[in-house]
Order: C-alpha cells, then structure tokens, then sequence
C-alpha cells in the first residue's frame, strides 16, 4: 500500500552500515520513494548534498565513529529537512540540531515511512 | 674539704613526698637496690635505714668491686635504685656513676659517702647523680630514696607514654603514607590549614607551607567546585556531621586531577567548632576508570542497537529474497551465526579490528582444512566495520558454495586470493559486469587490495533468475561501504568475484 504522502519523494540515506541501508532502500522502495545514496561517510553525505536532487534526508548520527554535524549543518544552512537514525539516546545528537525529529534503532518500516510523510516539504 | 651541703632545705620528711607511697599501703612495692659499698658496717647501716621505709620491700644486692659492680650492672638487674659509696679501694664513685648513666641511666643512683665535698656533690649532681647523703647525716637517707623512686617512677612512666604515642604516631603515619592518605588541620579563628606533604601532592605542590591557608587552598580547586567545596566545608562545621566530598583540583601545570576530602569539625569544651580536621586522598585514576566504564556503557548501548538494527535488516532481507517461508529459518539462522563469529573475532582482538587472513579463514576454515579452499594474500588490517561485512559476504559465497557451486561437488574447490596493487595506473578488467562503488575520486589514489574468489570443478554454474540477499550484499552494499569495485560474475565454469578496495585506515597493509 502506498502512502500518498510519499509520492513523487526522493530520499537522501545516509548510513554506514550496509545492511541497514538496504533495508531502509527496500522500505522505501516498497512505498515508491526514490533513494539517493547510501552515504556510508560524512565527505561521501557532503559531495551527495552538493549534487542534490533530494527533498528529505535520513542521517544515522555517527558514520564510522565520525559524528555528522558537518551534514546536518549543511542540511539545514540548504533548508532542506532531516531526521535522525541513532542507536544513541537523543545525548548523542549534534548540539545545533537538537529539535530536529529522531528515530531509534531499531526501528519499524512504518516509523520512518510516518516521519518522512511527516517531514517532507509541503 | 668543706662539709656536708644539704641540697635543698625544705626536703625533709612530712614534705610532699611523703604521699608518693603506692594506693595499697597493705602492699609494699617491691625495690631492687644496687649497693656498692666495700664496708660491711656502712652496709648495714644503709639496710637499717632502707628498712625505715615501710610502703617498700627492698631487695638488696650489694657488691664491692669494680667487677662485681659492672657484671650486676649487666647481667644482675632489674634494678630499681643504684647506692654507691664514693670511695672504694679499687674503685671510685664517679667511674661508677659514668657505668650506670650509661648502662641503666633510667635508674636512679644516689651516692652515700662518709665524706663528700661540694665540688664532689655539684660535679656528681652535674653527671647525673640523682642525690646523695652524707652518713652522718643517715636518716635523710630514706627521704631521698623515697623521693628519687617516686621520680623515677613518675619519670619512667611518663617516658613510657612518650614511646608509646611515638610508636603509635609512626604506626598513623606509615598506614596514612601506605593509603597514600594526606592529612590536614583546618584552624577556623585564623584561617590557617596545616596539611601534610602527601596532602600538598594530592594538590599538585611540593611545599605543604605553600598552603597555609583555607584561601591558598581555594585557589587550588577547579572553579566550577568551588562554591560547593566551601558550602560542604561550612555545612560539616554548622552540622557537625563528617565531610565528605570529592572535587578537582588544578596543578600548577594546568592538569586537573580529582581528590576526595573527608574529615570532621573539631569543636572546643563549650561546643563551639574551632576547626576542622581530616584526610584527603587523590581519586583521579578512580575517576578516570568511572569516566572510561560511561564511555564504554554508552559505546556497548550503540553497539548493541546497531547490532538489533543489523539482525532486523538481515531478518526483513532474508524474508524478502526467501524462495518459501519453510527456507526462512535455515538461511536467517546461519547468518546470525555468521555475525556472531564476526562478534567473537572481533572480541578477541578487543574490537581493535582484525587481519583479512582471520576473517577469511572464520567461515572457510573447515573446507581449508578439506583441502577444498585455498587462502593467500599479504598482511592486511581491517577495521570492524569492514571486518564484518567481509565476513558476511564470505559467508554468502561460501553458503551459496555449499549449495550450488564448488562446495556442492567432491572435484570442487575455491581459490580466496589477494594482493596490493600500487597506486598508478587501475587493474585491468576481467570483463565481468563491473558495479562501481559511489564514485569516490580517490579511489585508487592510496593504490588498492584486489581481491579474487574463483571457484573451479563444481557443477555448471545457472545464473540466478533474481538477485538474492547474498549477491545485492556483496554488490551494493559492500561496493558502498567500501567505496570499491565489485564484480560479481556467475561464470558457466565457477562464481567469479573480485573485489576492488581502496586502501584507507580502513583497510590498510600492515
């Protein structure tokens, strides 16, 4: 099934663990969201900013023990809206983005779907 | 020669002395007496009049030569009391007075001579005499004996105390140094703070006199414990309950360290406090440990998260690609038993990461052993990350082995190989579909680890109809994560696949 919030998405993950990532892609894929990425690397999540082309972005908060500020500050210097994934409790957030949405891992397809109809520019 | 000086007037009988006596007066207090005395008549007249003194036993053991003086003196004691003539045939008084102050120089030596000149009495008084009495003056006998046992008694005993509390302060002090424990005294009139050196350590100084006040050892604490440094210290002055409290402490490097204070207010007759008083001790390494044990609390939580969310992705996949629900169990078991071979690993290498020979060689190991698969390749350190994803691709081509390719027949084997190759110039194609990574541009600027799974002697390999979990793994997502090449091909002759790595601290040779 569908949701008609998801329609005409595309989606920007970024994740550095492959088996999470694809599965992520497959929950999206199944409700006809496009996916850019994954972005294993915070230089990797920034090249795929700068190319663009997404509307919303998923962004696991630690990426090869490296923390994504950088992202997320460029995220939203871009106006472009994100939700965190972490296994982290809400401590580990970058300090400047503390309001924005964040998913536990792990999580059910349908949390991220909601998020994402949730979230996404109107 | 002058006569006869009475030392001192006023000791007489009936003076203060008179109640030095023991509490019982029904039993009299046992006396060893010492008499050097060559005369028997002068003896006996000194045992009459020590018998006078009726609250002591004595017991008199009287020698007349030097020998026998100095053979009682080493080997005949206890003594209480040391009489001694002043001139003796082959003897003299002072000689003997010199032996006893040496010797025994607790005991009390009082002269008793026929004839004793002043100059004599001050130089024997100046040596240590404790008195003396002429004989034609006898009965003064018993009231300085009497008076020197009492001082003696009150003296040894005092002495006694002294060692004791000396014994007693050493035994403090080495149990305050073995704790490594610092002491200090806080005096609240004057502000003064006494601290012992182990205490000034505790604060990064080496002088104890450079804080000598509660205001110097302010100036030591970190600035954000202060204000509760102070309140704890008026609180257990105005409460009276023990002080204990931790705090940082700022050494005149500029390193800070932890110390842990605990004490208690001292207060005077009346119940007012006038100090403070305590130990101290530095905590930092504890501390540290408690840092360190969070860090490591909060990296097991993540850790564990991401491992849930891995099992979760593995489960939902292995759904997805499964052929009927009776295949689910089968597949999803054996790769949760592929992870957690990686956990074990990985575990013991202390999460530091692994080799590439370990990796290979923790799935392929019994068909190794069968002589079925060949490993080689140089040194290469992985990270964990990397370490596991590896391995569950392993595992994928060798459970897809077993199944369907070399592993399945007796003539099958898998050759596992890989080598560095230096940076310039990118390795020839083997003209399999290739699947590129996500387009990094440094890809081979590092040079990059080729590595090479072929398997030979099997069955005719079918090309699957559908991706399956196994390959979309190895294809996409570990081509992304390590930003490599992966070509996956399932050759009529054997699965083929070669992987392109860039070196990185990721992956890198030892």
């Amino acid at each position: 099934m569908t949701d008609a919030n998801l329609s005409n998405l595309t989606v920007l993950i970024v994740e550095d663990e492959p088996l999470i990532a694809m599965s992520l892609e497959d929950a999206l894929l199944d409700q006809g969201v496009t996916c850019i990425g994954p972005a294993g690397s915070v230089s990797a999540a920034l090249e795929m900013i700068e190319a663009g082309g997404f509307e919303i972005a998923l962004l696991d908060v630690n990426l090869r023990g490296e923390r994504v500020d950088a992202v997320a500050d460029r995220l939203a210097a871009a106006g472009i809206p994100f939700i965190f994934t972490t296994g982290h409790g809400a401590e580990g957030l970058p300090d400047a983005h503390r309001e924005r949405p964040v998913i536990g891992k792990p999580f059910r397809d349908l949390d991220i779907t909601d998020a994402l109809a949730r979230h996404r520019p109107r | 020669m002058t006569q006869v000086m009475e030392p001192s007037a006023g000791h007489s009988a009936g003076s203060p002395f008179a109640d030095g006596g023991p509490a019982d007066p029904g039993r009299p207090i046992p006396c060893r007496v010492l008499l050097l005395e060559d005369s028997g008549m002068d003896a006996d007249l000194v045992c009459e009049h020590l018998k006078m003194i009726d609250d002591h036993a004595f017991d008199i053991h009287r020698v007349e030569t030097r020998q026998a003086f100095i053979d009682a003196i080493a080997d005949g004691g206890p003594y209480d009391l040391i009489l001694s003539d002043f001139d003796l045939p082959d003897f003299d008084g002072m000689s003997a007075l010199a032996i006893a102050r040496d010797r025994l120089p607790r005991v009390p030596f009082i002269f008793v001579s026929g004839m004793l000149g002043e100059e004599n009495a001050i130089e024997a008084l100046k040596k240590g005499a404790t008195d003396y009495v002429v004989k034609l003056r006898m009965e003064r006998l018993q009231v300085v004996v009497r008076r020197a046992l009492v001082e003696a008694r009150d003296r040894n005993e005092l002495a006694d105390k002294r060692a004791a509390l000396a014994e007693s302060e050493a035994r403090l002090r080495f149990a305050l140094e073995a704790g490594r424990l610092g002491s200090w005294e806080l005096t609240l009139a004057t502000n003064r703070l006494r601290v012992s050196s182990i205490c000034a350590a505790n604060l990064g100084i080496a002088d104890p006199a450079d804080i000598a006040t509660y205001d110097r050892l302010l100036e030591r604490v970190h600035p954000d414990d202060r204000e509760t440094q102070q309140a704890m210290v008026r609180q257990a002055v105005t409460s009276g309950l023990p002080l204990d409290m931790e705090y940082r402490t700022i050494w005149p490097d500029g390193s800070v360290h932890w110390v842990q204070v605990r004490g208690r207010a001292v207060y005077d007759k009346d119940g007012t406090p006038t100090g403070l008083a305590g130990v101290s001790l530095n905590i930092t390494d504890r501390k540290r440990a408690e840092e360190r044990q969070l860090l490591l609390l909060e990296e097991l939580n993540h850790r564990v998260k991401n491992t849930l969310a891995m099992v979760q992705s593995i489960a939902k996949q292995t759904l997805r690609a499964a052929p009927s629900v009776e295949a689910f169990p089968d597949a999803f078991q054996s790769r949760l038993r592929a992870l957690a071979q990686a956990h074990d690993l990985l575990t013991r290498r202390h999460w530091q990461g692994a080799s590439l020979s370990e990796i290979a060689a923790l799935t392929l190991e019994p068909h190794v052993d069968a002589g079925r698969v060949r490993v080689g390749g140089p040194p290469v350190n992985l990270t964990t990350g990397v370490a596991v994803s590896l391995h569950l691709a392993f595992h994928e081509l060798a459970t897809n082995a077993a199944k369907y390719g070399a592993l399945s027949a007796e003539s099958g084997r898998i050759d596992l190989d890989w080598e560095i190759t230096p940076p310039a110039g990118s390795p020839a194609r083997d003209g399999v579909a290739s699947h590129a990574g996500s387009g990094h541009s440094s890809r081979t600027a590092a040079g990059a680890l080729v590595l090479r799974w072929r398997e030979s002697g099997g069955p005719p390999v079918v090309p699957p109809t559908r991706r399956g979990f196994g390959s979309r793994l190895i294809e996409r997502g570990l081509a992304h994560e390590l930003e490599g090449d992966v070509a996956l091909a399932f050759d009529p002759a054997g699965v083929r696949c070669r992987l392109v790595i860039p070196l990185s601290s990721r992956v890198n040779p030892q």
